[in-house]
């Protein structure tokens, strides 16, 4: 019901595919198969083209989502500022290397630059950027997420 | 140091929130008497006079642009702020957006009456969340104070402009790329048979600048051609935003003349090294630009002719001595492996390859094979890929060889 909801805020133009997933990506967590048939009926598209460009972006999400996404920057000014060491402290600490599929509940990725890379190493937590990370805030940090 | 400042003089005086700190700094006037006083030809031709180039790395002419895409016939024009900006270590449109987005938006209305443009658009970073703010906040208020829509500020120009937001992907702000992810596909980049603006969003003439270089259109325009044209050096007019990143006192962004020297602004405005680090050499234009050991130091940054260095969108990044090179090397590939966009082999396949390699560098099992193996797959980058992203996704590592800064690479 909410993918409709969501899609009805669109008018039918090419132009309004992307902000229409981009919005599903954000309310849901990822663009499931349903909200694709949804909205290649609703924009007069093919499956395969909805889902083409639903793929395309590194924003965008076309498996469920972990309940914790940790993102570490390693372009090369958060790297000569120490991303490669905040990174291993990350993946040491959950015994899981970046790009791992196996826990679905904690996902580590690499990913490119956010554009704050005077105040680097810059890393995402659930899409809140912490800038200025070191091996010891970037734990502390971690740890409230999964005191639960 | 110069203290020219074009694009940051307002910075941190006017509130990025309100329209009216904006306008008692001497806001929007420009506008209002290029509307009433202006023929757009006119608004061109000093475009053209003052020689301002395209800030976002290619430096292509931006009056031309403009009146390429003014001459082209078409149902309806369009004009695009590119505000896609993801090369890493590139910050400054995100800070010309959060600090006066109002100086933007008086550019992008002055670009689109000079070229007739009805509708327009800004292609936003879909990380830049202040931003996004900020510039939804600015339109709203246009909306209200007649500056956008209907018969702008009581004449006969109409223009809107809508806010695209993208959703990560660098080679999007590639203009091509752009125009497909706006139209709804993969921000797959096209073959440039014809020029954008000539046939650019939905096969309409389309003028897509870098927000740097719209941000310089309201300063010319108040000022004149000719004080443009004085500052900086002869091929490469006017002032740049500068992002230093690295072990420096002051890394961050610095407004300077184009013609500087590297030296002057690694050690004048940003303060030169933190207490330390030893300088080695610099990387001038983001990850995909080139090396510059210390005996180039006093090149002279444009975009002009073979004495200056390209500048590229401004990127500055300073590594020192004793850092692991093979780490940066791994740290570019692997950021073109991830953004290349899968349209040509040779680049898909090429990144890919090259990644598989520098993870060898790094642990220490490259060998001599692999360093041949590395020149072909860089000559095959240069000379096949389809657009510009696998070209310069080499550019480092071939200086890297060029300067011998790593003995396994010789092969």
């Amino acid at each position: 019901m909410t993918i409709e909801k969501i899609i009805l805020h669109y008018e039918s133009k090419k132009e309004n595919l992307l902000p229409a997933i981009k919005e599903i990506n954000s309310r849901l967590g990822f663009i499931s198969s349903k909200a694709v048939n949804l909205l290649a009926k609703h924009f007069g598209l093919k499956r395969a083209e909805v889902f083409s460009t639903a793929s395309f972006y590194n924003d965008i999400r076309v498996k469920s989502s972990n309940k914790l996404i940790i993102q570490v920057c390693d372009s090369a000014p958060c790297q000569i500022r120490g991303a490669d060491r905040v990174l291993s402290v990350i993946e040491n600490f959950f015994h899981q290397k970046a790009g791992d599929d196996f826990n679905s509940n904690v996902k580590i990725e690499r990913i490119s630059c956010l554009g704050h890379c005077a105040e680097g190493p810059n890393v995402l937590i659930n899409g809140t950027l912490y800038s200025r990370m070191d091996e010891g805030k970037v734990i502390e940090i971690i740890s409230e997420y999964i005191d639960d | 140091m110069s203290e020219i400042k074009i694009i940051t003089k307002n910075w941190g005086l006017i509130n990025p929130i309100s329209v009216d700190s904006y306008t008692k700094k001497g806001g929007y006037r420009t506008l209002y008497s290029v509307l009433r006083n202006s023929r757009p030809a006119e608004v061109i031709e000093e475009i053209k006079r003052s020689g301002l180039r395209g800030r976002g790395g290619a430096g292509f002419y931006t009056g031309v642009k403009w009146e390429k895409a003014a001459r082209a016939k078409g149902i309806k024009k369009y004009f695009i702020c590119n505000l896609d900006e993801s090369e890493p270590g590139v910050y400054k449109d995100r800070l010309i957006a959060e600090n006066n987005p109002h100086l933007l938006l008086e550019g992008i209305l002055i670009g689109a009456y000079a070229i007739g443009a009805r509708e327009g658009f800004i292609y936003l970073n879909g990380s830049f969340h202040l931003a996004k703010r900020l510039l939804e906040n600015a339109l709203k208020q246009c909306y209200e104070k007649k500056i956008l829509g209907k018969s702008i500020m009581g004449t006969t120009f109409d223009f809107d402009l809508k806010i695209f937001v993208g959703a990560g992907a660098y080679i999007c702000g590639e203009e091509t790329a752009l125009l497909n992810s706006l139209e709804g596909y993969r921000g797959e980049p096209r073959f440039k048979s014809v020029y954008p603006c000539e046939e650019g969003l939905f096969c309409q003439p389309t003028v897509i600048n870098n927000a740097e270089t719209i941000v310089n259109v309201p300063w010319i325009i108040k000022n004149g051609a000719e004080k443009f044209s004085k500052i900086g050096s002869k091929n490469s007019p006017g002032t740049k935003l500068y992002c230093l990143n690295g072990m420096l006192v002051k890394s961050g962004l610095f407004e300077a003349p184009l013609g500087t020297s590297i030296r002057e602004l690694i050690f004048d405005y940003a303060g030169g090294m933190q207490l330390g680090f030893d300088l080695w050499f610099a990387q001038i234009g983001g990850s995909s630009g080139k090396l510059v050991p210390l005996s180039l130091l006093d090149k002279l940054v444009g975009y002009g002719n073979g004495e200056e260095i390209s500048i590229g969108q401004g990127a500055i990044l300073v590594v020192h001595r004793g850092y692991d090179i093979k780490k940066l090397i791994l740290s570019w590939i692997n950021f073109f492996q991830r953004e290349s966009c899968g349209k040509c082999v040779p680049c898909r396949e090429g990144t890919f390859r090259l990644k598989l390699m520098a993870e060898r560098l790094v642990s220490g099992e490259f060998d001599k094979n692999d360093a041949e193996d590395m020149k072909k797959i860089i000559w095959t980058l240069e000379n096949t890929s389809f657009c510009p992203l696998g070209k310069v996704a080499v550019t480092g590592l071939k200086d890297v060889i060029k300067y011998n800064l790593v003995k396994e690479l010789k092969g």
